[in-house]
């Protein structure tokens, strides 16, 4: 029918575009087909190198391998990923069989290049090698990577150097901890954690004056990690005179967490501040440390008009050590008020159920 | 050591991760063990109920389709299975759970990440327990 | 003027509309080939166990439940099941007229539960709290009935954690779905909503609420259903979600930040795409506040449903689809082009406005005109076969670029005959199938017509 050379311009156009989507389509269908079979492909050799692995590796925790089989470059980031998750399930000297297995294998060569792939998964896994081998020569680089943009990258590398050398790593790495909003909390804490209390306190406490206003709360809540003499005095300080009402209510967490007794007056201070959720956080910090004389203030919050307060100050006195179950039941049957009654039998609810 | 492999005694292992199931099949094996693995919950309660009670059970609490727990009580409901030694395996060290494995039944528990020495040292501790 | 003029009018009318509709499409393909790409290597160290040990924010399903006591003790089973650190489940039973709550009661050992929760969202009134004495993380709510959006807004209100997941009844879920599509809010604070991919539960293997095995489906109709949902969430999705212009998460799985959305006002009872009017709403309230927000789209296969397999039923789900977009794109048409309306005012909401909203009625005209214009001779049938297989071709392609998007990403079906025959449905779609999807939508679109019209007469009874 010569739709190719159609007298109509627009037929013509419509034709060609016609056979050129046919086209695409087939090349489309042969880069599915071409990548299935080079995938399926790829999967049968990981699972043979695996099947040789798994027992290596096992083996080697038990008794120190000299020999192992040489490793193509094929199938260098499998065994990444298989030595780092066995790294990550075991402890103790299960290490440093895998360290020294690893050393057999020239895996920190292995890591190295996989430093350099464009590849970020086997970026990451080579960044999170060099810091299970404790490799101090990449220090550089991992230092140079904690700065990335990306927050995996950033965060393995800041992994990594805490594995490598956690008192080197802590100066430069607390900053970051405050500034990268991008960071999990809950990650950065891990990090702490690993680096442990005696290595982290120090940097913590010392950059509290040097960080802006803004990343200060942020920062506040890792001095729950610090030991109480490092932790405590910077926050004590922050509450002489708070430069931001946002900065009382992680303060008042540090505080409940190191639950000194000579800060029970800088607490109680809060239990009626207008913000609710000072008032709330002061209730669930007495609900740690106050004392007999706590219970009527904490009875008080029990009516408040936000409902968080009424909870945090029910969960407060429930978990108080010196009132017991009469006491408890005693105190909800003299509540007048609903909302008071309401929450502490939810709070007496709740510990029993736990 | 375990001597002859006619009485190699049987570990039953749930884990739903092969590479971890590889590695305790390995270093239980070596031990003189006979392993067992099932990769999932169901797989795991068809076991139990089909097998004749082994030595030990090794129990992941985070299963596909039955948790660790429903195993634990899964597995005290059986007459013949009722005095089997169950060591939890865990990833969570959430104290919650650890106490709830053990008051559904568990003999004990391991946190990953563990040393393959304090789990074969546990795994020996509770096979020498008369029962 | 003759009547060959004004055709000729015409018919580069439906071209341009034809030309921008795909080349709508093959942007966001583009976007989502580049961003899927990215995500993809990004976002594989799972295989560490430390990615993913107590990191995660806590969650709270809510799962409402009407009349669902054959199957509701083997869902709630399947969430307890999911694999995340800490969460708890939620049934909010929306007044069942069967023995959903009984079943619940018997099987997971509920026993009443005094809550002094905070009514922050109004809803039908909460007749009793149960608490399961088997596993402390389950929770049921007894209420009047009020609908899906009562119900998931009461859930929303004895909630106890930050995070919301709205989940259906029936959807199977992927064990680590939570875990998934918690990532943008860890790895940004302004994340508000996530939802990931959706796929078709028909001719997979499920065992115990969980999937064995991905597979196709036999039943043609729900095979040309996985090609639809492979296009609509690979890059119907995936592509405006960087521009942070995503106007849907399923309401079979998507993941809330709470606070944000209770003040939003939370699910808008009787609207019938509830969870679609809940994100473009979200939207729009955000942007007239000036708020910084993030509504991501995960690319992961997080949930599974299963499609109809009779002309009836689809019918009736595509009648209510069109009639729920209608309804929240106009009950927000304020966003459109809204001064602060970015992306999501100024590309998204017209985009889907002219494309999706009014394309059936184009694509219905475009026929009548095609046949008209054969008919009286004015269109050639060289020409009507050229067009014809522009038309087609396009599809197709459309619908292969998804399949490669598949490729590059979880390759789901596992086998090169999956691709294969997932080819061959998105040729033979084509021939009827398009069509009368398109017809469905017009009747939706009547309906929703006429019955807004309606509702709008009430409301102006009533002074609103």
């Amino acid at each position: 029918m010569h739709l190719l050379s159609n007298p109509d311009l627009l037929v013509r156009i419509a034709s060609w575009s016609a056979f050129a989507v046919g086209g695409l389509v087939l090349a489309m269908l042969g880069v599915i087909s071409t990548s299935r079979l080079v995938l399926n492909l790829r999967e049968r050799r990981r699972q043979l190198f695996l099947a040789t692995w798994r027992p290596l590796l096992a083996e080697s925790l038990e008794e120190p391998l000299v020999l192992l089989p040489p490793v193509s470059k094929f199938d260098g980031t499998t065994l990444l990923g298989l030595w780092n998750y066995y790294y990550e399930s075991l402890r103790g000297d299960a290490h440093e069989r895998l360290a020294y297995a690893a050393g057999r294998v020239g895996l920190d060569e292995i890591a190295r290049r996989h430093l350099r792939a464009r590849s970020r998964r086997r970026q990451l896994l080579a960044i999170a090698t060099l810091g299970n081998l404790r490799h101090a020569e990449s220090w550089s680089d991992l230092e140079r990577l904690a700065l990335h943009e990306s927050p995996m990258l950033s965060i393995t590398a800041a992994r990594a150097l805490i594995r490598i050398d956690a008192q080197r790593a802590m100066p430069a790495l607390v900053p970051l901890f405050a500034a990268r909003e991008d960071w999990p909390p809950a990650t950065v804490a891990a990090m702490l954690s690993e680096a442990g209390p005696a290595v982290a306190s120090g940097p913590l406490a010392t950059v509290v004056d040097q960080t802006a206003i803004e990343h200060l709360p942020r920062l506040i809540r890792f001095l729950e990690l610090a030991d109480p003499h490092h932790g405590l005095p910077p926050v004590r300080r922050l509450l002489e005179n708070p430069p931001e009402d946002r900065i009382i209510a992680p303060c008042l967490r540090v505080l409940a967490r190191f639950a000194d007794p000579h800060d029970l007056s800088r607490v109680r201070r809060y239990l009626d501040h207008p913000r609710w959720h000072i008032r709330a956080q002061a209730a669930a910090a007495l609900g740690k440390m106050g004392t007999e004389d706590d219970v009527a203030p904490l009875t008080r919050l029990l009516v408040d008009k936000e409902w968080w307060v009424r909870y945090r100050a029910a969960q407060a006195l429930v978990g108080l050590p010196f009132l017991d179950g009469t006491g408890l039941k005693k105190l909800t049957e003299d509540q007048k008020d609903r909302y008071a009654r309401d929450i502490l039998a939810q709070a007496l609810a709740e510990k029993e159920m736990a | 050591m375990p001597a002859s492999a006619a009485i190699r005694p049987t570990i039953l292992v749930t884990e739903d991760d092969e590479d971890m199931a590889g590695l305790l099949r390995h270093i239980l094996h070596r031990e003189g063990y006979d392993i067992h693995v099932a990769y999932d919950g169901r797989a795991a309660q068809t076991l139990v109920d089909t097998l004749p009670p082994p030595a030990l059970v090794i129990l992941d609490v985070m299963l596909p389709y039955l948790s660790g727990f429903q195993l634990v009580t899964h597995i005290r409901k059986k007459p013949d299975w009722a005095s089997v030694p169950i060591i939890m395996l865990t990833a969570d060290s959430n104290e919650s759970h650890i106490v709830r494995a053990l008051e559904s039944g568990a003999n004990d528990y391991v946190v990953k990440p563990f040393q393959p020495r304090e789990l074969l040292a546990r795994v020996r501790r509770l096979l020498q327990r008369p029962s | 003027m003759t009547l060959a003029d004004v055709m000729g009018v015409v018919q580069v009318l439906f071209l341009a509309y034809f030309v921008l509709l795909n080349g709508g499409y093959v942007m966001l393909n583009l976007i989502s080939m580049i961003t899927l790409t990215r995500y993809m290597s990004e976002h594989s160290l799972t295989a560490l166990p430390q990615a993913g040990t107590g990191l995660e924010p806590p969650i709270s399903l809510l799962v409402p439940a009407f009349n669902e006591e054959a199957t509701i003790a083997a869902s709630v089973r399947s969430l307890l099941q999911l694999s995340y650190p800490e969460f708890e489940v939620i049934v909010v039973n929306d007044d069942s007229k069967d023995r959903t709550l009984d079943v619940l009661i018997r099987e997971f050992s509920l026993r009443p539960f005094p809550e002094a929760y905070r009514v922050r969202l109004k809803t039908q009134a909460i007749r009793a709290v149960y608490q399961s004495t088997d596993h402390p993380n389950l929770r049921v709510l007894d209420k009047a009935n009020g609908g899906k959006a009562d119900a998931l807004n009461a859930g929303a209100n004895v909630a106890r954690y930050p995070l919301l997941c709205c989940v259906d009844a029936d959807s199977i879920l992927q064990r680590d779905s939570l875990r998934r599509v918690v990532q943008p809010f860890l790895e940004d604070p302004r994340t508000v909503a996530t939802g990931g991919t959706i796929r078709i539960a028909n001719g997979c293997e499920v065992s115990g609420g969980f999937l064995v095995r991905a597979g196709l489906p036999r039943n043609l109709l729900a095979l040309f259903q996985v090609i639809e949902y492979l296009r609509a969430f690979l890059f119907g999705r995936m592509g405006w979600s960087p521009l942070n212009a995503l106007l849907i998460i399923s309401g079979a799985f998507g993941l809330f930040h709470k606070e944000t959305l209770i003040s939003v006002g939370g699910y808008r009872p009787k609207t019938i795409g509830e969870d679609m009017e809940l994100i473009v709403r979200l939207h729009r309230v955000l942007r007239q506040q000036g708020r910084k927000y993030r509504i991501v789209f995960v690319p992961d296969p997080v949930c599974w449903t299963q499609a109809p397999e009779d002309l009836r039923t689809l019918r009736n789900q595509r009648i209510r689809w069109q009639r729920g977009l209608s309804d929240s794109l106009m009950m927000n048409r304020a966003l459109l082009f809204h001064r602060k309306g970015g992306a999501v005012g100024w590309l998204a909401f017209p985009f889907i406005l002219v494309f999706e909203w009014f394309s059936p009625i184009v694509l219905v005209a475009g026929y009548a005109f095609t046949l008209t214009a054969v008919l009286t001779g004015l269109l050639s049938p060289p020409a009507l076969l050229a067009f014809l297989a522009v038309e087609i071709g396009l599809g197709v392609l459309l619908s292969v670029s998804a399949l490669l998007l598949e490729e590059l990403s979880f390759r789901i079906y596992p086998k090169l005959s999956h691709v294969g025959l997932l080819f061959l449905a998105s040729l033979l779609e084509n021939f009827g199938y398009r069509q009368i999807n398109s017809w469905w939508r017009l009747v939706g679109l009547y309906r929703w017509a006429t019955g807004a019209q309606a509702r709008w007469g009430e409301m102006k009874r009533k002074g609103l």
